[in-house]
């Protein structure tokens, strides 16, 4: 009895640390955007999808459609009528950098398959490029929009992407290597190193993020925008910029969390909607803004799941998509989200 | 006073317009199932039915709601039909109607618990609703036949009857269509519709005038929940075959992209969206997925690009481009000459209103100190002061928007109800100092909406027609409002047209035409020019003249020194003093107050 409690409890955490990316993402956007992200569970699939055949040795295609979709943007940029030759030249240089490191983290992880770092590298950088991206084409042009605009135009993100992760990689789940084989006996419960790798991963990822936040004074300009963008723009701080990091930075998570459980259920294009749900579940329990309950959430959503998986296997996923809504009755009781705009 | 510009002749209306497309969409509808082949008749019928799903959610956005679950309530109307009639032997036609009942009675329990979400909240809500019911239905596989899905399911009978021709079912789906449209297109220009575009707006706002906003929402969703299960119960009777798949996430969105794209404002954009989104599904599928031998992958992508775009470039939808060909709404005036005298209800004699001694306190912070004064019987009482004197928060306090820490409060003789949709029948009215009246709609029906506490025409009344003695005598008291405040020249302007100071006088004809005994004013000279203020001075007098009486919170001294019988003055939180304009003027203490000596 004990046994099971203990391996739930394991399994539940694991779980929790891989909701636990997802929701910082979804924060980190909702707060400095506030767009709910519905398309955010995408990133997790195209991240574990771009890692499965970075790390098979296949050029990941999703690299160069963010190449491209960079270089676009960057045309569009440079043709700004008001820019001085340096300033072109600036983002000429700059634009040009982060292209080639897109390209060329694709390209080494094709020369060297089997790669484990290379691989990860590579789907990192495509997808947190292709977040700055989906922020230029569909946040940037409507961001005084009311956040349930912002909400149904991330439903479109969603299919978007959904559908390209299909055309790109087909409908075949994909098996992917753990990175270490095996695991350890903690007491009377097996874990296997992937799990705990999992859970160290996201501590590391959570406590970058915490440092970033805390003491850079980029990511002081992000939680600025946070409190209050028209303030935060006031005092110099450009909100376009902010808003493409944000995203970056959410992709990025949300990418990483899916590499991370790839071996554990196979990658796969319909992996990230339910990811991505559970992540919202535990979001929630914090409003979406607060990063310390969203961590409360995310052992609960993670055990939620791993007892009623347990108790009751088949409703699982009803179970724990349910707990949404007491968790966002309460929350609407503490503090209601704001209705109108800013 | 000019004669009304758009006024025309009275057969060009959007009722008569509602009726005409109503018949439109079943004579072609009729049409197209009588002479087109056999794969039309089916397209016909997916069509028709997302039609009357995506209608119910047109009216939720209408109402200024978002539910990513519509097609949950497809899935409870299907499964619970199907199941009633395959496996235990219920007639089909009774079947549908508990499978429809179901799904209503989900909408009650869902809209109950959700409804109370605010902004972003009930979309996430009705996201994770409908994902858990399409979890659930896979799971519960022994009565739903799981993934695999349910077959055999009987064709739709009554009695002898079997509906079993293709064509004839194409017909009574679009009957519904036809019936639902026309219906809802005829509500939007009613007492409810009103209500219904006002909880949009804002939702403290519609309480003032009488609605009950979470009924109201509620009867919305319910609504909502209801067509989605009609649609979904013909679904499992037609293909006679269901599974989780077409209730499932993709579907809901789907619906809300028919919607979206078809229009967000007007039920015939869901007909229109439904339509077009079926028309580039078939041209995606048939085209271009033949000629780029690609999966039905696409078609996600595109719907997804479209979805963006529209939402991005064309948030009008197709409806935007028809809309000017559709009648603008109008009454013309009133023969007759009707008066708008306030109702009789309320105390005699005694003060309308009265505040004891009240304070109040947010946490550590005192925002007001025993503050007392009274409004008497055709009286006009002025409450000013400095920024921050606490005038906002006793006017809150008056209206039972805010419980006082200390004192007493008596409106009418009796505390403030503690349903704000209560107060306007205690014979209170009341202006916002941010104006709040619903852009797209005229100034006309936005003043008609301040008469919804004396209507009882609802949601059935409004789609239907039965409403017309009602709605005519409305409109005349709006004629008569709008006179009396000077707009009637732009009575079939929108309201989004106007400028502030005109907005504000729209607001107190509206506040008029519930004739209230005691008229709260929340700033009303904010933003008008010396010509407008005068115009208001006189309408104050008239008001009083007319046995109104009315409470002004206003920054502006020379108005409120050229209309009031009596002058509140607050300073910091506490009464600085009571008396005639004259004595206040003189009164070194405010003079120190307001000019900081």
């Amino acid at each position: 009895m004990l046994d099971t409690l203990l391996f739930l409890v394991a399994d539940g955490i694991t779980n929790g640390a891989v909701y636990g990316l997802l929701a910082l993402s979804l924060i980190v956007i909702y707060t400095v955007t506030r767009v709910v992200n519905i398309a955010q569970g995408e990133y997790v699939t195209l991240g574990a999808l771009s890692f499965a055949s970075a790390l098979s040795g296949t050029f990941s295609v999703l690299s160069a459609l963010v190449a491209a979709g960079l270089a676009a943007f960057a045309l569009r940029d440079v043709a700004e009528q008001r820019l001085t030759g340096t300033m072109r030249m600036r983002i000429v240089l700059s634009r040009a950098l982060w292209i080639l490191i897109v390209l060329a983290t694709a390209w080494l992880a094709n020369l060297l398959p089997g790669s484990y770092w290379l691989a990860v590298l590579a789907s990192l950088v495509a997808t947190a490029s292709l977040g700055t991206l989906i922020y230029r084409l569909t946040v940037e042009p409507v961001s005084d929009a009311s956040p349930i605009v912002l909400l149904i135009v991330s439903v479109g993100v969603y299919m978007v992407l959904h559908g390209t992760a299909v055309v790109i990689w087909g409908a075949e789940p994909r098996s992917v290597p753990p990175a270490v084989d095996g695991g350890v006996g903690l007491g009377p419960v097996f874990v296997t190193y992937q799990s705990l790798w999992i859970c160290a991963s996201s501590l590391v990822a959570m406590i970058a993020l915490y440092l970033f936040s805390e003491r850079t004074l980029t990511g002081q300009a992000l939680q600025a925008t946070a409190v209050n963008r028209t303030g935060a723009q006031l005092c110099g701080i450009p909100v376009s910029i902010a808003g493409q990091l944000s995203f970056a930075i959410g992709a990025g998570f949300s990418a990483l969390s899916g590499l991370l459980l790839a071996p554990l259920i196979t990658a796969n294009y319909d992996m990230g909607l339910p990811i991505g749900l559970k992540g919202f579940v535990a979001a929630a329990l914090g409003g979406i803004v607060e990063y310390p309950t969203a961590l409360v959430g995310v052992l609960l959503v993670g055990l939620t799941e791993s007892f009623s998986a347990y108790q009751v296997s088949a409703y699982r996923d009803v179970v724990v998509y349910l707990m949404v809504i007491p968790i966002l009755l309460w929350r609407n009781a503490v503090r209601p989200p704001e209705t109108h705009g800013h | 006073m000019s004669f009304p510009s758009k006024a025309r002749g009275s057969w060009r209306t959007p009722n008569v317009a509602s009726i005409a497309v109503a018949v439109g969409l079943i004579v072609m509808a009729s049409a197209i199932a009588i002479f087109a082949p056999q794969y039309n008749v089916t397209l016909l019928v997916t069509v028709g039915l997302s039609a009357v799903a995506a209608m119910g959610l047109t009216l939720l956005l209408i109402s200024g709601q978002v539910s990513l679950g519509q097609a949950a309530f497809m899935a409870v109307g299907a499964y619970v039909s199907a199941i009633l009639a395959r496996d235990h032997g219920f007639p089909a036609i009774f079947a549908l109607l508990v499978g429809v009942a179901a799904s209503a009675v989900c909408g009650v329990i869902v809209g109950g618990i959700t409804l109370r979400l605010k902004g972003h909240f009930l979309p996430l809500a009705t996201l994770a609703m409908g994902m858990a019911c399409s979890a659930a239905i896979v799971a519960a596989g022994p009565m739903t036949g799981g993934a695999s899905g349910l077959g055999q399911i009987p064709p739709l009978s009554i009695g002898r009857f079997e509906l079993v021709d293709d064509r004839a079912f194409a017909i009574v789906v679009w009957s519904i269509v036809a019936v639902a449209a026309g219906g809802f297109s005829r509500l939007l220009n009613t007492r409810t519709g009103r209500a219904i575009a006002a909880l949009k707006t804002d939702i403290e706002m519609a309480e003032v005038f009488g609605v009950n906003a979470t009924r109201l929402r509620l009867l919305v969703f319910v609504v909502a929940a209801t067509l989605a299960g009609l649609s979904g119960g013909l679904y499992a009777f037609y293909f006679k075959f269901i599974s989780p798949a077409p209730f499932g996430l993709t579907s809901s969105i789907n619906l809300l992209i028919a919607c979206i794209f078809g229009g967000m404002s007007h039920p015939f954009g869901a007909v229109l969206g439904a339509s077009a989104v079926a028309g580039l599904e078939m041209f995606l599928q048939n085209t271009v997925a033949r000629m780029l031998g690609l999966s039905g992958n696409v078609e996600m992508i595109v719907f997804g690009v479209v979805l963006i775009g529209v939402l991005l470039r064309w948030p009008g939808g197709i409806w935007s481009a028809l809309h000017r060909l559709w009648p603008v709404f109008s009454t013309s005036r009133p023969a007759r000459n009707i008066e708008l005298t306030p109702s009789k209800r309320g105390a005699d004699g005694n003060d309308l209103l009265s505040i004891n001694g009240i304070g109040k306190k947010f946490g550590g912070l005192t925002a007001l100190r025993d503050v007392s004064f009274s409004v008497g019987a055709d009286q006009i009482v002025g409450l000013i002061g400095p920024n921050g004197a606490g005038k906002s928060t006793t006017f809150n306090i008056a209206t039972g928007l805010t419980a006082p820490s200390e004192g007493t409060v008596l409106l009418m003789g009796a505390p403030p109800p503690s349903r704000v949709s209560d107060l306007v029948h205690r014979g209170v009215s009341r202006t916002f100092q941010h104006v709040r009246i619903v852009p797209e709609r005229t100034v006309l029906e936005n003043v008609a909406f301040g008469a919804y506490a004396q209507g009882r025409s609802g949601m059935i009344a409004g789609m239907f027609g039965l409403d017309q003695a009602e709605e005519a005598a409305t409109f005349a008291k709006a004629w008569r409002a709008l006179e009396i405040v000077e707009l009637d020249g732009l009575a079939h302007e929108p309201a989004a047209r106007l400028a502030m100071g005109q907005a504000r006088l729209v607001e107190v004809a509206r506040a008029l035409i519930s004739r209230p005994r005691l008229l709260l004013l929340d700033e009303p000279a904010a933003g008008l020019r010396t010509g407008e203020k005068l115009k208001l001075v006189t309408l104050l007098h008239r008001l009083k003249r007319a046995g109104m009486s009315v409470l002004l919170v206003e920054h502006d001294m020379d108005l409120v020194m050229n209309c009031v019988d009596k002058v509140v003055v607050l300073d910091r939180g506490q009464g600085l003093m009571t008396g005639h304009p004259e004595e206040v003027r003189r009164d070194q203490r405010v003079i120190a107050a307001y000019l900081g000596a």
